[in-house]
C-alpha cells in the first residue's frame, strides 16, 4: 500500500476517533442565583407603637444576571431571613407576619431574634417548633412568580411586634432561584 | 518522503491537533459557568473524575520500546492519541444537601441529570447536571524523542495554542528522560529502561495541571514487531481557580475567590503494547491498567 495513503488513513482514523463519542451540554446548565431585598429597618419602643409595618421590594429579573447564557426557565427554591445590626434586648421575641404581594408567607409567634443571626431558610425544620410557620399559599405565589417571571417586582411586607421592651434591627430577605439555561 | 508530502503531513498533524484541542476547550465556557456555581466541596466531587481522566491521559504514551543504545542517533516525532475509559463509577458523587446538610448522590461532570431534593412538596433544588456525556475521554499530542547519549534519551512535549475568540489559551509542556538499564545487565535477554517525566497544562484561567511519573520499561523486538510493557508510578495535580457565584444558603463561603487543588486518583499503572517499525514509520498501541484504564496509540516518524 502506498505509504502516503496509509498514513492518511491513520490520521483520519485518529481524528475520527477523537471526534466521536463526546457530547457536550446534553443537559441544561443550572445556575443558582439570588437577590437580596433592601434592609427592612424595624424600630419599636413599647408601649407605643404596638407593632411596626415596613415594606421593601425584590426584583426578580435580577436573578437572570448570574449568567450571559440564554435563560430557558427559572425556579424558586428558597427564601431566607437574616437579622443584622440588632440592638434589641437579648430575650426579645418577634411576633408578626411576612407577606409577599399580600400573600402571607411566614407567621412568627414570639420567635427569638437570635434564631436569625445567621441566614436561615424559611424551610428550616428546626424553626418549626419555635413559633415559626411558613404558609403554602405564599410559597405557591413565589413558585408561580419565578416560573412565569411575573410580576417583576415583589413587595415584601413585614409586620412585627414584640413581648420585649423594644425591637431594633435590620431584616434582610433573600430570594433564591435556579436558572435553567438553554441547551442550544 | 518528498518535500511536498512532508509538508502535507505536517499540516495535517497541526490541523488534527488543533481540531481536537479546540473541540475539547470549546466546551470550557459553559463548563466554567457550571463549575463556578459549585461550593468547593461539591466542586471537588463534581470534577474528580475529570481530573483523574485528564491525568491518566497525560501520563500515557511516553514510550513504545525500552531499547536505547549507549550512543546513537534517535530523532523521532510521535503523534499520540490516548483515551481514558469513563465507567459508571465516574458518573456519580456524594454532594451536600443545601437544606439540611445531608449527603445526596448526584451526577459528576460525566453523569446524567443532577439529583433533586425537595424540602417541602412543590419546592425543589436540582444539583448541577452532567455536562460531558461520554464513555471515553480523548487526548492527543505530539512528542519529540532525542538521543541517544550515554544510553539516555530526552522526551519533549510542547503545544502552545493562543486564545482565539472564546476559546481560551492552551499551553502544554512536558520534559523528561529515559535511560537504558539493560546496558548494565548484558546477559538479560530483553531491553530494560527507566524514565522520569514532568508535564504541565494550562487551559485559560480556570485549570492548571501538573503531572509527574517514574517508570520502568521492558521490551523485546521480533523483526519489525516490538512488544513492550512497563510499570509506572504517577501523580496528577490540578489547580482550579474561580470566583464562587453560587448561592447555597447557610453554607458560609469565607472567600468569593475559590482555589481548589485536586489530585488525580491514578497512582500506579501497568502497560502492555506493540510497536511496528517500517523504516522511518512507527505505529504503536498500548493499554494501560490502573485506577483508570487508558488506551493509547499513534504514529511516529523518524529514527
Amino acid at each position: 500500500m502506498n505509504k502516503t495513503i496509509f498514513l492518511l488513513m491513520i490520521f483520519l482514523s485518529i481524528s475520527a476517533f477523537m471526534l466521536v463519542g463526546c457530547e457536550f451540554g446534553k443537559y441544561p446548565l443550572i445556575l443558582d442565583s439570588s437577590v437580596t431585598s433592601g434592609a427592612i429597618r424595624v424600630d419599636l419602643n413599647l408601649p407605643l407603637p404596638v407593632q411596626v409595618t415596613q415594606t421593601t421590594s425584590v426584583n426578580i429579573s435580577e436573578l437572570r444576571n448570574v449568567t450571559g447564557e440564554s435563560v430557558d426557565s427559572m425556579k424558586f427554591y428558597n427564601l431566607t431571613l437574616l437579622i443584622d445590626n440588632n440592638t434589641s434586648p437579648n430575650d426579645a421575641g418577634i411576633t408578626g407576619t411576612i407577606s409577599v404581594n399580600d400573600n402571607a408567607l411566614v407567621t412568627l409567634t414570639n420567635v427569638n431574634i437570635s434564631e436569625f443571626q445567621t441566614e436561615r431558610s424559611i424551610f428550616d425544620k428546626d424553626l418549626a417548633g419555635k413559633g415559626f410557620q411558613y404558609h403554602a399559599g405564599g410559597v405557591l405565589f413565589l413558585l408561580n412568580a419565578l416560573k412565569t417571571q411575573s410580576p417583576d417586582i415583589l413587595n415584601v411586607t413585614v409586620v412585627a411586634g414584640t413581648n420585649a421592651s423594644s425591637l431594633h434591627f435590620d431584616l434582610k430577605v433573600k430570594l433564591y432561584g435556579q436558572i435553567f439555561a438553554n441547551t442550544n | 518522503m518528498t518535500r511536498k508530502r512532508s509538508i502535507l503531513f505536517t499540516i495535517m498533524s497541526v490541523v488534527c491537533l488543533l481540531t481536537v484541542l479546540t473541540l475539547q476547550v470549546r466546551a470550557q465556557n459553559p463548563l466554567e459557568d457550571a463549575i463556578k456555581q459549585l461550593t468547593s466541596e461539591n466542586a471537588k466531587g463534581y470534577l474528580q473524575p475529570f481530573v483523574t481522566a485528564f491525568g491518566a491521559n497525560m501520563n500515557s504514551g511516553l514510550y513504545h520500546s525500552a531499547d536505547i543504545s549507549q550512543l546513537g542517533f534517535t530523532l523521532r516525532l510521535d503523534l499520540i492519541a490516548m483515551g481514558t475509559v469513563i465507567g459508571d463509577a465516574e458518573k456519580k458523587y456524594k454532594a451536600t444537601n443545601p437544606y439540611d446538610g445531608s449527603e445526596v448522590e448526584t451526577a459528576t461532570i460525566f453523569g446524567e441529570q443532577g439529583a433533586i431534593v425537595e424540602p417541602i412538596p412543590g419546592v425543589q433544588y436540582q444539583f448541577q447536571n452532567g455536562q460531558v456525556k461520554t464513555s471515553f475521554i480523548p487526548f492527543f499530542l505530539p512528542q519529540l524523542t532525542i538521543g541517544d547519549v550515554f544510553g539516555t534519551q530526552a522526551i519533549i512535549r510542547y503545544v502552545p495554542i493562543p486564545e482565539v475568540n472564546n476559546v481560551p489559551k492552551v499551553t502544554l509542556f512536558g520534559i523528561g528522560a529515559r535511560h537504558c538499564v539493560s546496558q548494565y545487565i548484558p546477559a538479560v535477554p530483553v531491553d530494560l529502561s527507566a524514565s522520569i517525566f514532568y508535564q504541565s497544562l494550562e487551559v485559560g484561567n480556570l485549570f492548571e495541571a501538573k503531572t509527574f511519573s517514574l517508570g520502568a520499561q521492558v521490551s523485546k523486538s521480533f523483526a519489525i514487531l516490538t512488544v513492550y510493557g512497563g510499570l509506572q508510578y504517577e501523580s496528577m495535580s490540578m489547580d482550579v481557580n474561580y470566583t464562587y457565584t453560587g448561592n447555597i444558603p447557610g453554607i458560609t463561603v469565607p472567600d468569593a475567590n475559590v482555589s481548589l487543588n485536586l489530585d488525580g486518583k491514578n497512582q500506579f499503572r501497568g502497560t502492555a503494547g506493540v510497536d511496528i517499525s517500517l523504516a522511518l514509520l512507527h505505529i504503536f498501541a498500548d493499554i494501560n491498567i490502573g485506577s483508570a484504564t487508558v488506551i493509547s496509540g499513534g504514529v511516529g516518524f523518524g529514527f
